[in-house]
């Protein structure tokens, strides 16, 4: 029993006394961020696929693995903060109309299952060629992979191009739906002020794009250092177009958000400023100080025109700027809500654990899982075009 | 509102939603607790434990669809209130000349 009192959170005011354990520690701090990266790669593999911008095909497979990758890799810190884990299909097969925990199953597994298609369908003709080089174990993958259609005849290839921009094209609404929905989970608990906003989806889909953007850039730059390849340009340029939109429009509404909460100064209003300037203000200053970074310099590079290496080393800041400031607002908006106590008359200050089930250490494992399998299916399945034109 | 133990996953997604910070955790179980007035008790016919131990009588526990139970005439005779109407939830626990403080 006196385990319990070992991760009582220390409080100043009035709280709930079940308030002193937090519910949902840094592992749910993760999971928006992980879905989060997804969304914003898969959106740069899509401006390729559907809106066929010209500038992003050097990229746009890469981005579809990424996505991929991150989101093979979505629902493990949920599978490590759940109670029962066991039991976390139950959720799925006998769902809870009343709560929105269901949803996640259907959304996330649509999206894993249209990934995974959109993925074949774009590397089938490099599938199909592979199988036919290669020997050994390797060679056998490969045909398994293909699922015994080895037809590359120019017929079959547009068929395939045609039905991987379609799963783009359902791809888009998938990934805004799959973040919006974890914004609606946060979103919709009238409990907590901080949470319980119609910004809310809104305000995670766009940092979402913000991030994935960011990692994308910081993937790409340190790719095409390792295989000594030339960074295009015009990508960079295209990436610096989408990072600048992306974090423009996520500050703009992150800052009507804050001045709503302080403008509308309903009760408990001195609790919530009381909350940045305490128990999350080292997390508000990372979170402003990486987006102001990150738009005074991508703001920069454009009126400047900057190109060739400049652009390539300050867009890389850009991407790290973006992927820790995201990282910073995601710890403000799960931890910082469940600091501001229910009772508005309270604050808390969570202190993570270190080594556990629900451990900085097992946050840090997942993190980098996604990086390592990225790696590898890269291995298997390389995105790159190298001066031919990309086949999808 | 009971908890079905052997169903619950442990998301704690209703400790979250909870206005009234009634549910908790139980670590050795992996699912979530809260109060259910003694569920052992009533099914029995009993009063749960706190109504029954409880020296000055403040608790009353009875049927609200019964309109001539203790707890019915108690309502309708006195004014009271619930904690947070605000929610929207509609709670079943009424409290009389409640403290702004404790709402």
């Amino acid at each position: 029993m006196e385990h319990v009192f070992d991760h009582v959170t220390p409080y100043i005011g009035y709280v709930y006394p079940n308030e002193t354990d937090v519910p949902w520690s840094q592992l749910i701090v993760i999971y928006p961020y992980i879905t989060g990266l997804v969304a914003g790669a898969f959106v740069i593999s899509s401006l390729y696929h559907v809106f066929n911008i010209k500038s992003f095909a050097p990229v746009s497979r890469f981005a579809l693995l990424t996505a991929l990758c991150f989101m093979i890799f979505a629902p493990t810190p949920l599978l490590f903060h759940l109670g029962q884990p066991t039991r976390a299909f139950n959720a799925v097969i006998t769902p809870h109309w009343t709560s929105a925990m269901a949803a996640f199953g259907y959304v996330a597994g649509f999206y894993l299952c249209l990934l995974l298609l959109e993925t074949w369908f774009a590397f089938r003709a490099d599938i199909v060629a592979m199988s036919k080089v290669k020997t050994g174990i390797m060679g056998k993958v490969y045909g398994v992979l293909t699922l015994g259609s080895d037809d590359v005849s120019p017929h079959a290839l547009a068929i395939d191009h045609k039905f991987a921009r379609i799963l783009s094209m359902i791809g888009i609404p998938s990934a805004m739906g799959l973040h919006g929905y974890v914004g609606f989970v946060f979103g919709s608990l009238k409990t907590r002020e901080w949470w319980s906003s119609d910004l809310m989806p809104v305000i995670f889909l766009l940092s979402a794009v913000a991030s994935g953007v960011g990692l994308l850039i910081v993937l790409y730059v340190i790719v095409s250092k390792f295989r000594k390849t030339p960074i295009i340009d015009e990508t960079m340029r295209g990436l610096l177009y989408v990072l600048f939109a992306g974090i423009t429009i996520v500050m703009v509404i992150e800052a009507l958000e804050l001045l709503e909460i302080f403008y509308k100064a309903r009760e408990g209003v001195d609790t919530v400023k009381a909350l940045i300037a305490g128990p999350i203000w080292v997390g508000m200053a990372i979170q402003w100080i990486m987006s102001v970074f990150v738009l005074a310099v991508t703001s920069g590079l454009l009126i400047f025109e900057v190109h060739g290496k400049r652009l390539v080393n300050w867009l890389f800041l850009c991407g790290l700027a973006i992927m820790v400031g995201v990282l910073a607002m995601r710890w403000n908006v799960v931890i910082g809500g469940q600091e501001l106590s229910k009772t508005m008359k309270g604050l808390l200050t969570f202190y993570p654990e270190v080594f556990g089930r629900e451990s900085l250490f097992v946050v840090g494992v997942i993190s980098v899982c996604p990086y390592i399998t990225l790696w590898l299916v890269t291995k298997l399945l390389p995105p790159w075009a190298d001066g031919k034109k990309a086949v999808v | 509102m009971l908890i079905d133990t052997t169903y619950c996953i442990g998301c704690q997604y209703c400790v979250q939603a909870c206005p009234y910070g009634a549910r908790s955790f139980n670590e050795s179980r992996g699912t979530v607790d809260k109060c259910n007035w003694c569920y052992h008790r009533i099914t029995k016919g009993l009063n749960p434990a706190c109504v029954e131990v409880c020296p000055t009588g403040t608790r009353i526990f009875g049927d609200r669809n019964d309109p001539e139970s203790p707890v019915s005439l108690f309502i309708r005779n006195n004014h009271v209130q619930v904690l947070k109407p605000e929610m929207g939830n509609a709670p079943n626990v009424f409290y009389k000349g409640t403290d702004k403080e404790v709402v």
